[in-house]
């Protein structure tokens, strides 16, 4: 039988991302630097478009199944493509794409030396071929080892800067996350046992007949589940790695760790969750209580440890803890506004935090100073860089016009759907919070009178553009939603096994 | 390190050990075994001698450019026999649907694409070995 | 409660792989010795590893290689090893990673104890210097 291009695409993008890693090596030893880089990000941008083109053929003519070797469903690995694939293809493609451009810029001069640049390339590229593979994998243990790949890759990239501080923190996080993937793995093995089955559309199957006999092991599994990809994209009490990691690793691997690294796992989670235990089974179990009781918490407590934070880059960090526990609340709230304002968040809080950390990195780089009670003045030194940095706060705060509003209107939705008030009041309390600790920032850069003559420092245009285009995208997502939005609730729809609204 | 027994032993049993080791890695689809296994003990043989007669009699033998390459063509290798299926009109890794012979079964050369994802694999694996051996030492200096 | 034990005893394997999974964990946790943590975290895959193995075990079976001779032979089920095999690879790479940074950290500060490592880091900071 002839496949169409299609349905080779899903495929194609996560080969043509590993093979390209593995180019990098090969191609700066013959070539220069600059041409591997950008042919990096030309990659990416392909990747993207093939997102954009997969999520537009999802949309027209719904979801497809696609068995790699041929060999179908149950005995071999199938990918699933469906608006959740869809719709985070085009967020790490959006995001990544202008975290490699402002990279190229002074990779080798970041990391050191040539080879441990193009060593950082690769490992990159690895990891945004492992979250897509996250992205369009229907099998349980195909999660597994994309889990590893992007845990193992994104461990290396924070080392990537080579000192006494980073490599501690890296070891910490692995340390952490390989626990982390051991539960998962678990609870994958619990899964496998109680069911026989890796493919997640078998194990709902399965699951919706029988989960009354054993609703014990279903839990401890679930738990297991809950704990390990909980650790891995920082659920509140399980944060404690994040913000050593974060706040010491280069620019890039910052903003590539917070926007999409965490994602990829909360992803996972969903797809466990809600594809393979099923909507009707895990909203009847007090796991979404629990994640959504968290998620408040975690709302709370990550904005005011931000709020104690002087250094920038650590006060950045804390705040990723607070805005996945957004995230986690509306998978918590299990409706359908909930869910669409999780994907929503995904992607509003992930060019976001890209564009924060990029823009703060600018800021550190430039100014050598990398506490907020020093930055006066950085605001005439260098005003398109904080111009953008202050759009990003706007956004993370949630002020209407920016994409940070479309995804927190939506969580406000869900929780008044279900009634809790009480999620009302902490995503109210939570935006004000975020206000509370960036705009210091900006009243700092932009009001505070500095102590010597700010010099005028230039930002390399190349950086500068990678800046703008997750400005564009931030402001067309806040201004017009229309599209993302009706594939954010497609999204939400298929995981809630709803029927698709005509 | 000058231990003249351990020298004459490593010298003897090493290229057994190779052999057993492209052995595994051959016999990967009619056997237990095959790319990861064989490429361990084939890495492991590589990683005795520069553990034996020092560093750089290993990088003599086979320096650290060579196994960078070896270890990028292992990893294009295998996406390159997956894009096999894609090029005939099938799915990524299709092996018998895309029109690739697959011998009689029980033989060394059946299964089609399966002996040479494994050669592959195998490859990537010992170089990663060695280059994970050699990493750590170097590192120490 | 007798049925509660001998169901225990039945499925024996499990309950090994829990508490090895349990002392796994208590091992990272709780030594200080990054070597003993890396060991842990050894330990703790090689229970998932027990796992899995024991739940592909089929009693009276034989490894997973096709006889085309003799068709009465029960064999065990070979997902869960090739599974296992690939969680091997992945706690190798795990383990070289994490050895590789324990070398970067004792070059960097002289020991491989968390908590001496920690106690430096806070002497530098209170000195305001930077570790080099």
């Amino acid at each position: 039988m002839a496949l169409a291009f299609r349905d080779n695409l899903a495929v194609l993008v996560v080969v043509a991302l590993l093979s390209t890693a593995y180019i990098m090596p090969l191609l700066t030893k013959i070539r220069r630097f600059r041409v591997a880089e950008y042919f990096a990000v030309a990659m990416l941008g392909l990747a993207l478009s093939g997102g954009i083109y997969l999520a537009r053929e999802i949309l027209l003519h719904g979801t497809f199944t696609y068995a790699v070797g041929g060999w179908p469903a149950p005995w071999g690995i199938e990918l699933s493509l469906d608006a959740v694939s869809g719709f985070f293809l085009i967020t790490i493609g959006v995001v990544a794409t202008p975290i490699m451009l402002y990279a190229s810029v002074d990779l080798i001069k970041e990391v050191g030396s040539r080879s441990r640049a193009a060593w950082f390339l690769t490992l990159f590229l690895l990891l945004v071929a492992a979250l897509c593979g996250l992205a369009v994998t229907g099998d349980l243990f195909n999660i597994y080892v994309m889990v590893e790949v992007a845990t193992i890759a994104s461990c290396a990239i924070v080392a990537a800067r080579n000192d006494a501080t980073s490599v501690e923190a890296t070891f910490k996080y692995l340390m952490l996350a390989t626990i982390g993937s051991g539960f998962v793995l678990l609870g994958i093995g619990f899964l496998f046992v109680l069911t026989g089955n890796l493919n997640m559309n078998f194990i709902a199957q399965e699951l919706s007949m029988s989960w009354q006999k054993y609703p014990t092991a279903l839990w401890v599994c679930l738990s297991f589940f809950m704990v390990g990809f909980g650790v891995k994209s920082a659920l509140f009490p399980l944060h404690v790695w994040l913000p050593d990691a974060h706040s010491t690793a280069i620019a890039p691997s910052s903003a590539m760790l917070s926007s999409l690294a965490i994602k990829g796992y909360i992803i996972a989670l969903l797809k466990v969750f809600y594809v393979a235990v099923g909507a009707k089974i895990i909203t009847r179990l007090p796991i979404t209580d629990i994640l959504t009781l968290l998620g408040m918490v975690a709302i709370i407590a990550g904005a005011l440890f931000a709020l104690a934070q002087d250094e920038l880059k650590r006060r950045l960090a804390f705040s990723t803890i607070s805005q996945v526990g957004y995230i986690f609340l509306g998978i918590g709230l299990g409706n359908i506004h909930g869910l669409t304002g999780t994907f929503m968040h995904i992607l509003s809080h992930a060019t976001t935090k890209a564009l924060l950390f990029l823009a703060a990195g600018a800021m550190i780089k430039h100014t050598g100073k990398s506490r907020i009670s020093e930055m006066a003045g950085v605001g005439a030194a260098m005003p398109v860089t904080v111009g953008a940095f202050a759009v990003g706060s706007l956004s993370m705060i949630g002020i209407p016009l920016f994409s940070g509003f479309v995804s927190k209107w939506q969580l406000l939705l869900g929780s008044l759907a279900n009634g809790n008030y009480l999620a009302v009041l902490v995503l109210v309390g939570g935006s004000l919070l975020a206000a509370a600790y960036l705009l210091p920032v900006l009243r700092m850069a932009f009001f505070e009178r500095p102590l010597q003559k700010p010099v005028v420092a230039n930002v390399s245009y190349v950086q500068l553009a990678a800046l703008l285009f997750l400005v564009v995208v931030i402001i067309s997502v806040g201004v017009v939603p229309d599209g993302v939005l009706q594939l954010a609730s497609e999204a939400a729809t298929a995981l809630l096994g709803l029927e698709v609204l005509p | 390190m000058t231990d003249f027994v351990l020298k004459r032993m490593v010298a003897l049993v090493l290229p057994f050990v190779q052999m057993l080791g492209l052995y595994v890695i051959f016999h990967g689809h009619l056997s237990p075994g095959g790319s990861f296994s064989g490429g361990i003990i084939t890495g492991l043989s590589l990683i005795a001698f520069s553990l034996v007669f020092g560093l750089e009699r290993g990088h003599e033998k086979i320096s650290e450019r060579l196994m960078g390459l070896i270890e990028s063509f292992g990893a294009l290798w295998y996406g390159a026999m997956g894009l096999v299926g894609v090029l005939r009109g099938t799915t990524f890794l299709m092996n018998k649907g895309a029109g690739v012979p697959l011998g009689e079964p029980g033989r060394l050369f059946s299964g089609g694409l399966i002996l040479l994802i494994t050669l592959g694999v195998g490859l990537k694996v010992a170089s990663t070995m060695v280059t994970l051996f050699n990493a750590l030492m170097e590192e120490e200096e | 409660m007798g049925e509660f034990w001998s169901r225990i005893l039945q499925n024996y394997p499990y309950v090994f792989a829990l508490a090895l999974f349990a002392i796994g964990i208590y091992t990272i946790l709780t030594h200080s010795n990054l070597f003993k943590k890396v060991i842990g975290i050894n330990i703790m895959e090689g229970s998932i590893y027990i796992l899995f193995i024991a739940a592909g075990n089929v009693r009276g079976g034989v490894a997973p290689i096709l006889d085309m001779t003799d068709t009465t032979l029960t064999y065990v089920h070979p997902l869960p090893q090739a599974l296992m095999l690939t969680g091997i690879v992945v706690s190798v790479s795990v383990t070289a990673l994490s050895l590789a940074l324990i070398m970067k950290l004792y070059r960097f500060y002289g020991t491989v104890d968390a908590k001496e490592i920690m106690r430096i880091r806070t002497e530098v900071r209170a000195n305001g210097a930077r570790i080099s």
